[in-house]
């Protein structure tokens, strides 16, 4: 009856959710570690970064308004290069979303279901995902958009709460003998942006003709100030040394809070229920543009499509579980990222510049 | 020769043009091209559309009377609430003779402005020696709402079931159809499921009449139409769609009639029943369309720019398109401060939320998670668990089932023994059972806030669907803890985000988020700055009002 389309504040949250996932868990260990208590600067000229790289992005999506990136590649490229060229892109998106299952498994094993088998958490997960991904995207815009304000709620709580336990001392002094480190961790800062190229998959259900180009900026800088504040925050409370040993900063910033009246005694058990949504979003458009680009490649249209996403729910345990030590899933997915975010860095770049010389060709004659 | 009834009706195949039933065919395009609004009373004047048994078009009246009144005898089986009454017209051997169904009919009405003003002013034709002409009876001695040639027997037999009345002249091949109509009906009386405590105590009935007369009443405007189908091969109900023109979308209305046109059972005896056939999903757990029995709200309905259904017998309206944060309006919040208003719709959000997790979350809480909870609490669940043989889960479902067979006893009995059964339960039975040791008190306490928390939801389906829910929710708690309700919860939504109800996304205004929206169905605006309708309602008027008022 009614078309199905996307409002720009949709494009939004899918923006903020593709990017933040597990990576808002891990980040601020993964920054320290690398440039220590200046990693929240890295992160910062990281996200600049990122606004740079969306712009052969946006380019894409004005040249080709009404088509999805599998779509705008095959036709930029040629069936078989285009083909090709997106087979690196499904296999990072497929290994991201079940890495990203994996480590969710690992922290709620961690935090609140230590005896459930991790087999069963991730199988659970994903069937979840499979079940909103086969329901097209209108339908996971709206689930996206409505568990947007949980998290995003629970993550400003969050923020708030550690304030009192923040001690500045521990993010002093700023660049102090650490210039180089710090430069060298911008590149580390970018790899937790990878979500940032998911919202061409998205753009071309939108309701509206003009493209929602300040959606997908206000979505970018969502969570490069939130990965910032939540840098900053977790190092002045808990300081370089403690954070470089700490997996996941962000539940223990929540075990620190200690509430005087409280009504939860384990903060950090209840936040993670927070979080499942969170990572949820991120695994479900992961899930998402890898049944698009796995459709296009092969071809498959109609029902096929929904038999691709069946073939997932097998598939992402299968990647997830690959991995038999726990350690080894975050350095793995960390990699994962470097790959992933190098590939992507170049793809849309060269992507729009083929795009664009076609067009210019095809204008001359 | 007439054969028997059952063997008349044909069934509508498919879309074979009007040959095959007896229902208005739908075409999107024409109704749109050609919407004129079709009044009740229109639909009367126009039965002949009706087809009452496919073969009945083609069996045409005589001449003679007497075989005109044997042939509806027998193709009403010859029932013996059917009456006939002959009696003689003019002066020329002239007869004439009604055919009604008493319990239908208004029965002084036919004596006495059908059958005495004939008798009588035939009689002073006589004196004149004029002749006794059917169109003379037709224009000066009837008088009733409507009065309508027939000659074919599907017109008459539905019209004489409908409660009309059945004139037919010995000498001429056709008769009339007067209007006559009387059905006893229950008055106008307080709504049963949606009391108000400010609002009117105007409840509809089973009369179709009088409910488009309640609706009639609350809006006065020459745009609202109201549309009539029939459903039912063999009930033959008239069904009402009623809209304001300029306000709803004309999507829905055309979508509802052709619904509602393409139906194809023998019968419907209620408005709900409709809803099941009419809805979106038929699998959904979730009501798709509002059920009200309040003309308010109806009417509120309607000036929102949705569409509302009647039907006869039927003491309810539908309303659609329906969303869960319309179903969770009461009428009451129409009569209260925005603040007050919009802080009940919240509460009744949470007491949806408390009845579909809060046992789920005790069981997870206290099976899986205990640490989560402060250390005095958790002694205190503990110390009241001490004893108790069964485990938390098992609790919940004994606990959970006798609630459930509480509220449905309660429900099916008188309302007197109804409140009995209601004390006996929920203070005999629950103390009996924490003083045996069966279950602990902490569960009673959860148990009777949930089903408080079910009794807020205003929506009586609604609160159904709340109450299936509870059962998953606890299974998952049992097995996967807080995570469990987490995934379930993700599950649910994505249920809910995928359900429509006439092209309307059930959970809107929740996603795509509209403040505008929000303001108005989650909470409740300010009624002096509430100037548009709700924008996902795709109205064809937007605007509500033109000038904000600020107060003082």
């Amino acid at each position: 009856m009614r078309t199905k389309k996307l409002a720009p504040w949709q494009i939004m949250v899918l923006t903020v959710s593709g990017i933040l996932g597990v990576d808002i868990l891990i980040v601020q260990h993964n920054m320290v570690s690398a440039a220590g208590v200046d990693g929240w600067i890295s992160l910062t000229i990281g996200g600049m970064v990122i606004f740079a790289a969306s712009i052969p992005v946006i380019y894409l999506m004005r040249l080709y308004p009404d088509k999805d990136v599998p779509q705008i590649t095959i036709e930029v490229l040629g069936k078989w290069m285009g083909r090709l060229a997106l087979i690196p892109l499904t296999v990072f998106s497929i290994v991201y979303a079940g890495l990203s299952a994996r480590i969710i498994g690992q922290v709620l094993k961690m935090f609140l279901l230590d005896k459930t088998p991790m087999t069963v958490i991730v199988v659970s997960m994903v069937a979840a995902v499979i079940y909103l991904v086969d329901k097209g995207v209108y339908t996971l815009a709206a689930v996206v958009d409505i568990i947007f304000p949980m998290y995003m709620t629970a993550l400003i709580l969050l923020v708030v709460f550690s304030v009192p336990q923040a001690n500045l001392a521990n993010i002093r002094p700023v660049l102090f003998r650490n210039a180089g480190k710090t430069a060298g961790a911008i590149i580390p800062g970018i790899y937790n942006f990878t979500g940032y190229g998911t919202i061409p998959y998205f753009m071309c259900h939108l309701k509206s003709k003009k493209l929602a180009v300040k959606p997908y900026i206000i979505g970018l800088g969502i969570p490069v100030l939130l990965y910032i504040i939540l840098t900053v925050i977790t190092t002045m409370v808990f300081g370089e040394t403690t954070l470089r040993a700490i997996l996941y900063p962000i539940l223990n910033l929540s075990k620190a809070i200690e509430f005087k009246s409280g009504i939860l005694d384990r903060l950090e058990s209840f936040m993670a229920l927070f979080w499942i949504p969170m990572v949820f979003a991120s695994i479900v458009i992961f899930t998402y543009i890898s049944v698009r680009k796995i459709s296009e490649i092969f071809s498959i249209k109609g029902k096929g499509k929904k038999y691709t996403s069946y073939t997932l729910l097998f598939l992402l345990p299968a990647v997830a579980m690959i991995i038999p030590k726990d350690l080894n899933v975050l350095e793995t997915y960390n990699n994962l990222k470097h790959v992933g975010i190098f590939y992507i860095s170049i793809f849309y770049p060269i992507l729009a510049l083929v795009a664009g010389v076609k067009k210019r060709v095809v204008k001359q004659k | 020769m007439l054969k028997p009834i059952k063997r008349l009706f044909t069934r509508n195949k498919g879309n074979k043009g009007s040959k095959s039933s007896g229902i208005n065919k739908y075409n999107p395009q024409t109704q749109l091209d050609s919407r004129s609004p079709q009044t009740l009373d229109d639909s009367q004047n126009q039965q002949s559309e009706v087809i009452y048994g496919q073969k009945y078009i083609n069996i045409k009246l005589t001449k003679n009377l007497k075989e005109n009144l044997a042939t509806i005898k027998g193709a009403m089986n010859n029932n013996y609430d059917i009456k006939t009454k002959e009696f003689k017209l003019g002066g020329r051997g002239v007869f004439g003779a009604v055919v009604y169904i008493p319990s239908l009919a208004d029965e002084d009405f036919v004596l006495n402005h059908i059958v005495n003003p004939l008798m009588i002013q035939s009689s002073l034709i006589l004196d004149r020696e004029d002749a006794i002409s059917f169109d003379t009876i037709k224009d000066t001695m009837i008088d009733a709402e409507y009065i309508n040639e027939a000659e074919s027997l599907d017109q008459i037999l539905f019209s004489v079931m409908s409660g009309d009345t059945f004139l037919s002249v010995q000498g001429y091949p056709k008769g009339l159809i007067i209007s006559t109509k009387g059905y006893v009906g229950r008055q106008v009386s307080e709504p049963q499921l949606e009391p108000s405590v400010k609002g009117s105590q105007e409840g509809f009935t089973e009369i179709l009449q009088d409910n488009i007369g309640l609706l009639r009443r609350r809006i006065r405007d020459p745009n609202l139409v109201f549309e009539v189908y029939k459903v039912g091969q063999r009930t033959q109900m008239e069904v009402v769609i009623a809209y304001l023109r300029d306000v709803a979308d004309q999507g829905v209305a055309i979508e509802t009639a052709g619904r509602l046109s393409s139906l194809d059972v023998d019968g419907i005896q209620g408005t709900a029943e409709l809803g099941l056939y009419i809805t979106d999903n038929p699998n959904s757990i979730f009501p798709l369309y509002q059920v009200t029995e309040r003309p308010d709200r109806v009417a509120r309905g309607l000036m929102e720019g949705r569409v509302a259904i009647f039907m006869e017998g039927g003491a309810e309206a539908l309303v659609v398109p329906a969303t869960m944060p319309i179903l969770l309006q009461s009428a009451d919040d129409y009569y209260e401060n925005w603040i007050v208003s919009s802080l009940l719709r919240l509460l009744r959000y949470g007491g949806m939320l408390i009845s579909i997790f809060l046992p789920s979350l005790y069981i997870a809480l206290a099976g899986h998670h205990p640490g989560m909870l402060p250390t005095k609490l958790v002694l205190t669940i503990t110390g009241a668990r001490t004893g108790v043989p069964f485990p938390g889960f098992l609790e919940a479902v004994i606990m959970g089932a006798t609630l459930e067979l509480l509220q449905e006893a309660s429900i099916r009995l008188p309302r007197v023994i109804g409140q009995a059964v209601s004390i006996v339960g929920g203070l005999v039975i629950g103390q009996a059972a924490v003083q045996a040791g069966l279950v602990g008190p902490i569960m009673v306490i959860i148990i009777g806030v949930t089903a408080i928390g079910s009794f807020v939801v205003t929506d009586y389906s609604l609160g159904l669907a709340t109450r299936v829910l509870r059962i998953p929710f606890m299974i998952l708690a049992l097995t996967l803890g807080g995570f469990g309700l987490a995934l379930g919860a993700l599950v649910l939504i994505t249920y809910m985000a995928d359900l429509e109800s006439f092209g309307i996304r059930y959970i809107k205004p929740l996603s795509p988020y509209r403040i505008r929206d929000l303001k108005q169905t989650i909470l409740k605006a300010r009624d002096a700055s509430h100037m548009n309708r709700p924008a996902f309602l795709n109205t064809a008027d937007v605007q509500r009002q033109t000038k904000q008022r600020r107060g003082k």
